[in-house]
């Protein structure tokens, strides 16, 4: 019997069992894994409602993981933190699908047209679609299509580190304490200190640019090292951007294609939001359409595969049966339906029609979350959300609350659909089994939203929603549109041109290149340019040193700089709760 | 790069400026965004033709063809072949390499697309199964588990030799 010696840096682990089953779905991961996952879904509901953004804690679950099954347990494995991981951040990501929706109907007064019950299953639906439809997705995209998905890959990294060597550690534990460093310090006017290193610089304003130029610059190491992970797609985005900011509003500008009252600084935000926003938004969904028709022959190897899965000899299915998807979709369905009818008064007929559709658009969703995580990270939801909102509006007669409700469902199955495809591929690169992930991804998944949804009715009973002490700037946002929609003021027109060209690019040739253009128009400058400057590095880094330079180097580094801020940012947001900080 | 793919990215490229130009006036220019579609479409016609003249290209050269794919996985194979029986600590060190190599195997596998989509995915899923069975491999030499390590080394050794039949059968 060998032992087993970790070591990470000077601490070394010890384990002499190598006889016994190979640790992997274990009591220990359920339980750290859905405890986890629930501390940091209240903590994200919170300090998200307040702050505005939430963040998924794989990573720092993975960490926490080591910590727990090795330091404290005294056991652990690689594929067993893998299992803790995925279950904390399923716990934890329905936090954004909720938070961005329910407290909408808070604000507008609109909560108590609804029973709690109908809250739990309208969004208990979402997590199962989200998680369902990811079991073709899977194969496609992490065998077929080999997407990047920069944050599984970091986190691969993170459960693999003690046992790649020392180096490889050292360069992990080396970009997380510079990130979270980094992080700490701009957070200084935060904590009653002195701004030294400030959140963005203005480079447009250094270089004496005009001021409709939009050339600032978040300081983030943590996208920086989504860029390094990403290499080549991400200068795709990087492209798009230069056309979005660089070419599109001084073309605009030229051509006097705006209003006399738009002027100066707020040229570039009125090009963005009326203009090349929609457009992208209209060249996500075209883009991933086109990608659908086009993957179909591979969606059909995926489907057969997994059917043949269980033909495998010596008990080796791992895949998750077909009949799971087909059960969670007709579920998921039925939830929705029930909801529909009992809350619309719409009839059976146009109740059933908006939960296909729903159904149907979840996928479509779905698809594009997975897609735009994989090729670069970035996830689209708030621009999925308006589109959500629009197609349910219509669907529901314009029934509010019922619409709001609806859109928590989408949003639920679209963060966790992204989530668990980041999960999984970081089980493909730590040989984790994908039916078992898949499976305790199923059975524990439900208890983000009912974690969520108690936060957000105890912050409204304790301090209100949408005031000074908790702003919850993304419902307010989801309010805007909705009044926006009921106005009549919905730019359909860029979404239909936006769908076309995007539909044409991704025929081009180069796999999602819709998809990326289009992401590239809808994210801000401030983080594309960060994000880009890793990829060129990592491209740099490439054609220098080759490909071993990246996976032994470069990854370790540009994990440990992901994570160190990802810490950090979860660190704030238990602060926040405690009331420590005041943002 | 070869003349009908540059061609064809340059028509590409002038075609979504202009489009993404037209389509951002309020309301859209629909007759400019048809105009810009069309050089689009011609873009996309003559990089299509240029990539698979590219692809049948590097096939038959070698350079991410068949037979370089053959030579991945018939290292890779001899690779494991030679760990089957060693040492946890020379099994995890050699595995490392292995994966990293077979890293490429993606990439090269890019012309195998010319036989069509359904080839390519069953390949490419083939190959997948077995580069996650390597991984598990690894992961469990590495804590220790040394009966597991072996069960996926061996697994990972079938699917690849599955994967290198299935990249032999199509010269045939």
């Amino acid at each position: 019997m060998a032992d087993a010696n970790w070591k990470v840096g000077e601490a070394s682990w010890k384990r002499k069992d190598s006889d016994e089953t190979y640790r992997e779905v274990t009591p220990a991961a359920i339980i750290l894994g859905v405890i986890w996952g629930a501390f940091m879904a209240a903590s994200f509901t919170y300090a998200g409602m307040i702050m505005g953004f939430t963040s998924g804690g794989s990573a720092i679950a993975a960490i926490v993981g080591w910590g727990v099954l090795r330091g404290i347990l005294k056991k652990g494995t690689v594929v067993e933190n893998n299992i803790v991981q995925t279950i904390a951040s399923a716990v934890n990501i329905s936090v954004s699908g909720v938070i961005f929706t329910i407290p909408a109907l808070y604000i507008m007064g609109l909560h108590q047209e609804i029973n709690t019950t109908y809250f739990f299953l309208a969004t208990a639906a979402g997590a199962i679609l989200g998680i369902t439809f990811i079991i073709p997705l899977r194969k496609q995209m992490i065998e077929i299509d080999r997407l990047r998905f920069p944050t599984g890959t970091a986190v691969a990294t993170v459960l693999k580190t003690p046992g790649s060597g020392i180096e490889k550690a050292r360069l992990l534990f080396l970009g997380m304490a510079v990130s979270a460093a980094v992080y700490l310090v701009q957070q200084f006017p935060v904590l009653g200190l002195p701004e030294i290193i400030p959140e963005y610089i203005d480079l447009g304003a250094i270089l004496h640019l005009p001021e409709w130029v939009s050339l600032a610059m978040a300081l983030s190491l943590m996208v920086f090292g989504m860029g390094l992970i990403t290499g080549r797609n991400g200068l795709i985005v990087l492209a798009g951007g230069i056309l979005s900011y660089y070419i599109i509003t001084p073309i605009v500008k030229t051509l006097g294609w705006l209003p006399s009252d738009v002027t100066g600084g707020a040229i570039s935000g009125f090009v963005y939001a009326n203009m090349t926003r929609p457009l992208g938004i209209g060249m996500l969904l075209g883009g991933s359409i086109a990608g659908l028709i086009l993957s179909m022959p591979v969606i059909i190897v995926a489907l057969r595969s997994i059917a043949n899965a269980s033909k495998l000899g010596t008990g080796r299915n791992e895949e998750l049966p077909i009949k799971y998807l087909y059960a969670g979709i007709t579920l998921a369905f039925l939830l929705l339906l029930v909801t529909t009818y009992q809350l619309g008064n719409l009839g059976i007929g146009r109740s059933l029609l908006t939960a296909l559709v729903g159904v149907a658009w979840i996928f479509v969703a779905s698809l594009l979350v997975a897609m735009s995580t994989g090729m670069t990270d970035w996830s689209p939801v708030s621009g999925l959300s308006l589109v959500s909102v629009m197609i349910l509006l219509y669907l529901t007669g314009k029934q509010v609350p019922l619409t709001i409700l609806l859109g928590a469902t989408v949003g639920v199955a679209i963060s966790g659909a992204a989530d668990m495809m980041q999960d999984l591929k970081t089980g493909h690169l730590v040989g984790g089994i994908p039916s078992r992930q898949q499976k305790v991804e199923l059975l524990t998944a439900w208890i983000g939203p009912i974690i969520a949804l108690t936060v957000v009715g105890l912050i409204w009973k304790a301090y209100g929603i949408g005031n000074e002490m908790v702003p919850a700037p993304q419902a307010m946002a989801l309010k805007s549109m909705v009044d926006a929609i009921l106005g009549g003021n919905v730019p359909v027109d860029k979404f239909i041109a936006g769908g076309i060209l995007g539909f044409a690019l991704s025929m081009s040739g180069i796999p999602g290149l819709g998809v990326l253009v289009g992401l590239s128009m809808y994210l801000p400058m401030l983080y594309i340019l960060p994000y880009g400057l890793g990829c060129i590095v990592h491209e740099i880094a490439k054609r220098k040193k080759g490909n071993e330079f990246i996976t032994e180097k470069v990854l370790p580094v540009a994990a440990g700089l992901m994570v160190g801020e990802a810490a950090m940012t979860l660190l704030f947001a238990v602060l926040t709760v405690m009331g420590v900080l005041h943002p | 790069m070869e003349m009908k793919k540059l061609v064809g990215n340059v028509l590409l490229t002038v075609g979504l400026v202009a489009g993404a130009i037209t389509a951002a006036r309020i309301p859209p220019m629909w007759g400019g965004l048809a105009a810009s579609l069309a050089v689009m479409g011609a873009g996309i016609f003559l990089r299509r033709q240029g990539a698979k003249e590219e692809l049948h290209r590097a096939a038959q050269s070698g350079t991410g063809g068949v037979r370089e794919l053959e030579r991945l996985l018939t290292d890779a194979l001899g690779r494991i072949e030679r760990i089957m029986d060693a040492p946890r600590e020379k099994a995890v060190e050699e595995l490392t390499g292995i994966l990293e190599e077979l890293d490429e195997f993606a990439e090269k596998a890019q012309p195998l697309r010319i036989e069509g989509l359904m080839t390519y995915g069953t390949i490419m899923s083939v190959f997948s199964r077995g580069e996650r069975a390597l991984n598990r491999a690894w992961s469990a030499f590495a804590d220790g588990y040394e009966n597991e390590g072996r069960r996926y080394l061996r697994y990972s050794y079938d699917d690849l030799k599955e994967t290198l039949s299935a990249v032999k059968a199509l010269k045939v």
